[in-house]
Formats: C-alpha cells, sequence, structure tokens
C-alpha cells in the first residue's frame, strides 16, 4: 500500500470518528477462552463458545464442529478460532442453518445514526482460512427490526490465511435501540440449506440470508475453517486491526460472561468467605469483576465440588446453590449443606472438595 | 427457525429477605440460578415458554 493510499485512508477514517477505539469487536483477536479452549459436539443447540462468540443453528442440521482456540494465527495475532468438520453432510437440507455468532449491545451502536439520513456505512474486516477453496457469508442483522444485509466473500486459496473486507451500507430507515439489548447479530455462515442462499444484498432486507454461501468444506470430516482479527468500524474503509492487551479484553468480556474458579490448593483453604444466615446454609457475596450487562445467571460445576466450612467442625459436602440476591455488580449465593447444624449469626467459608476445582459461572451475554 | 433454549424445569427459588428472587432453571442440561430481570437472557427465553404455554414455573420450596 503507498503512503498516498494510507494517507487517504486515515482521512477517511478521520472523517468517521473512527481514529480510536474504532474496533466495535471485542475478542476479536480470540485471546480470551474463559470457559476453555475446546468445545466438542457443536451443531444442534446454541452453545457459546470463545468468549463473546457462540454457535446456532437450525432444524437440526446432521453437521457437527468442534470449535478451538487456536494457535495457527496470521503473523500479529497468536490465535484463531478453529472449527473442524467432525461430522459430515454432504446433502444439506433446504431449510437447514449453522452459523457463528457474534451479538452487540445496541447502545454501543448509537455512533451509526441508524433510522437517519446521517446512517454511516460499517467496515467489517478479518483474517479468514479454509481447507476448501469455496464461497461464505457474512449477515450483519439489525436486531431491533432493521432486517439484515448480507455479503458473500471467497476463499480463494485453501489452507491460506486470506484478509476480507466487508461494506455495509446504513440503515436510514430503521433506528437501534439506546439500551443493552441485542443491537447487531453478526452471523458467519458455517452451512445453510437452498431457503437461505441465492444473492448478496443490495440494500437492508433484500438477497438471501447467507448471500452465495457454499457448502462444500461440509463434505468431508476434518475441513476447517478458521477466523482471528476481526474488527468491526464506522466508515466505509477498514483500518488495521486495533490490537488491545489481553487484560482489556479480558475485562471487556467479562461484562458478559465470568469464571471464577476455586482451584484445589490446600495451603490456601479459604475461597468463598460466608455469613451463616440458617442453621442448613451459608452466603457469601461475589462482587463482579467489572459491571456486569445485566444481572446474571449463576452455574456451577457440581455441587459436590464445593465444601461448606464453619470453625465448629460442621464442614460439609455443599448439596445447594442458589443465586439468592444481587444486581449487575455483586451476586450473593447461598450454600446449603444436607445437615441443619450451623450456628446462625458466625461466620464460615468455602472451599473445595480437594477432588476437583469448583467453578462459578455468571452469565450475561446477549 | 433457530433452535431455543432447551429448559426442562423451573421453579422460583427465595431470597434473603424471603420473597421470589430467582428461578433455579434447567437449561441445555445444565442447572442456571436465573434472576428475575427481564434483560437476562435466560429470563427473557423463561417467559417467552411460559407465554406460550410451553413451560410453568414451579412454586418455591
Amino acid at each position: 500500500m503507498t503512503k498516498a493510499r494510507q494517507l487517504a485512508d486515515l482521512g477517511n477514517a478521520y472523517d468517521d470518528g473512527a481514529l480510536s477505539n474504532r474496533n466495535m469487536i471485542i475478542n476479536g483477536a480470540m485471546q480470551v477462552a474463559q470457559r476453555g479452549t475446546s468445545f466438542t459436539g457443536l451443531g444442534a443447540s446454541v452453545t457459546y463458545t470463545l468468549d463473546r462468540w457462540r454457535f446456532a443453528d437450525s432444524a437440526n442440521p446432521p453437521a457437527r464442529y468442534t470449535q478451538t482456540q487456536s494457535t495457527d494465527a496470521p503473523d500479529g495475532f497468536s490465535n484463531s478460532l478453529k472449527m473442524e468438520v467432525t461430522t459430515a453432510d454432504t446433502s444439506v437440507d433446504a431449510d437447514e442453518l449453522q452459523n457463528v455468532d457474534y451479538f452487540i449491545e445496541a447502545q454501543d451502536l448509537q455512533q451509526l445514526a441508524y433510522g437517519s439520513s446521517s446512517a454511516k456505512d460499517i467496515t467489517v474486516s478479518f483474517w479468514v482460512k479454509c481447507s476448501t477453496a469455496q464461497t461464505f457469508a457474512l449477515r450483519v442483522q439489525h436486531e431491533n427490526g432493521g432486517g439484515g444485509y448480507t455479503k458473500s466473500y471467497t476463499i480463494t486459496s485453501p489452507n491460506t490465511w486470506e484478509y476480507k473486507t466487508l461494506t455495509f451500507s446504513g440503515n436510514t430507515t430503521t433506528s437501534l435501540a439506546n439500551d443493552n439489548g441485542r443491537g447487531f447479530r453478526l452471523r458467519w455462515s458455517m452451512c445453510a440449506g437452498s431457503n437461505y442462499t441465492g444473492s448478496d444484498s443490495t440494500a437492508w432486507s433484500n438477497g438471501s440470508i447467507f448471500g452465495l454461501h457454499e457448502n462444500d468444506w461440509l463434505a468431508s470430516t476434518g475441513s476447517t475453517w478458521q477466523i482471528t482479527g476481526v474488527q468491526l468500524e464506522v466508515g466505509d474503509t477498514a483500518t488495521p486491526y486495533e490490537h488491545r492487551s489481553y487484560g482489556d479484553e479480558l475485562a471487556k468480556c467479562q461484562r458478559y460472561y465470568v469464571q471464577k474458579n476455586y482451584t484445589v490448593n490446600t495451603y490456601e483453604p479459604i475461597k468463598f468467605p460466608c455469613w451463616i444466615g440458617a442453621t442448613s446454609n451459608m452466603t457469601g457475596e461475589f462482587v463482579h469483576p467489572v459491571p456486569m450487562r445485566t444481572t446474571p445467571s449463576v452455574s456451577n460445576n457440581g455441587v459436590g465440588n464445593f465444601r461448606v466450612n464453619n470453625s465448629e467442625g460442621q464442614d460439609e459436602t455443599c448439596n445447594t446453590i442458589v443465586r439468592t440476591g444481587g444486581n449487575k455488580y455483586e451476586t450473593f449465593i447461598t450454600f446449603g449443606k444436607p445437615t441443619a447444624n450451623l450456628t446462625i449469626g458466625k461466620c464460615g467459608y468455602i472451599n473445595t472438595e480437594q477432588a476437583n476445582d469448583a467453578v462459578l459461572y455468571f452469565t450475561a451475554e446477549l | 427457525m433457530e433452535n431455543n433454549m432447551d429448559i426442562t424445569s423451573a421453579q422460583y427459588t427465595l431470597g434473603m429477605a424471603g420473597n421470589n428472587s430467582g428461578i433455579q432453571a434447567t437449561i441445555d442440561g445444565q442447572e442456571f440460578s436465573v434472576p428475575l430481570d427481564s434483560a437476562n437472557t435466560h429470563y427473557a427465553e423463561i417467559l417467552k415458554q411460559v407465554e406460550a404455554g410451553t413451560l410453568t414455573i414451579a412454586d418455591a420450596d
């Protein structure tokens, strides 16, 4: 690229207001993987995977995938999101659909001025690599009733990282709610039946959901599709990927999901201080590392991995874990035990059962 | 139609003040304590399925 071209692009980015904090995608470099680095059997249900990314399907297609946080990435990146076909589908039914999703909060898209005559274009850029030369599609879906806009991209060389940029026109007719709900859903096609393919969009809400997508790569197990360096920015110009530190990315991800691992470690037995409010349970406060998008749901990796302790010898394996209060800043969790022999008003704590880590999951995903 | 969450059970749970403070639900095979917050995706889906008549929320124990 010539200096003149770079200066022209910089001028465009300036005009679009996209010089700093321009990447509206969190974890676009696939660095953060709180839930784990490998997800098997994807295909027939909605599954959240690498932070901020999820898998979704329609009509139960037979194709199955493993998603991993791969260390295979283009220069300047450490990771990619890798989909590998584990069950092939050589005959995709018309109504079948599978895709990799990314959601953006509506309040974070207000700068696009959707629903007005000054609605701005957006450009999505990313690095992609596939074992099959074929066409895939990306759909930007307006989640507040504004339809969708699909563009296709073609893998020209198998097993080679390729840089793609796709520009989508602003939506002048339908605004985005200024709230913490869904604004955009970006959908990368994995599998699409004929009901969903045919043509790209030339305006909002025309064309097919998955444009010119082809299903060739699904024909054999072991086929792979990888993506990283995903950037969505205002304007019609793709600028270089805006790298952020791991800490910055993690904090942004934790607005939507927090995983707290209490590790097996006999030298640090007190994992979660609590107060005893009943003879058979104790309650603790978990302060979220950052304010979450909304009050989170709470789950765990098995109540039997937690041990309820006091200082008087009534320790016992936990048998219930229930969220008993909280908001986007904190969650109160009550840990129960079978025997009602605790002293109300005293303090206690939660430990692991020392066989496995005890893990709490806080979910406020879009 | 995209697959919904598979919610196989739902029961109100009591908070520290003794009021209904959440729902204990089995969602896609995993136990969740879901807050009564309409912006929470799990709660929104529970309400949707209740409205559709495919899910009933049991009273708290």
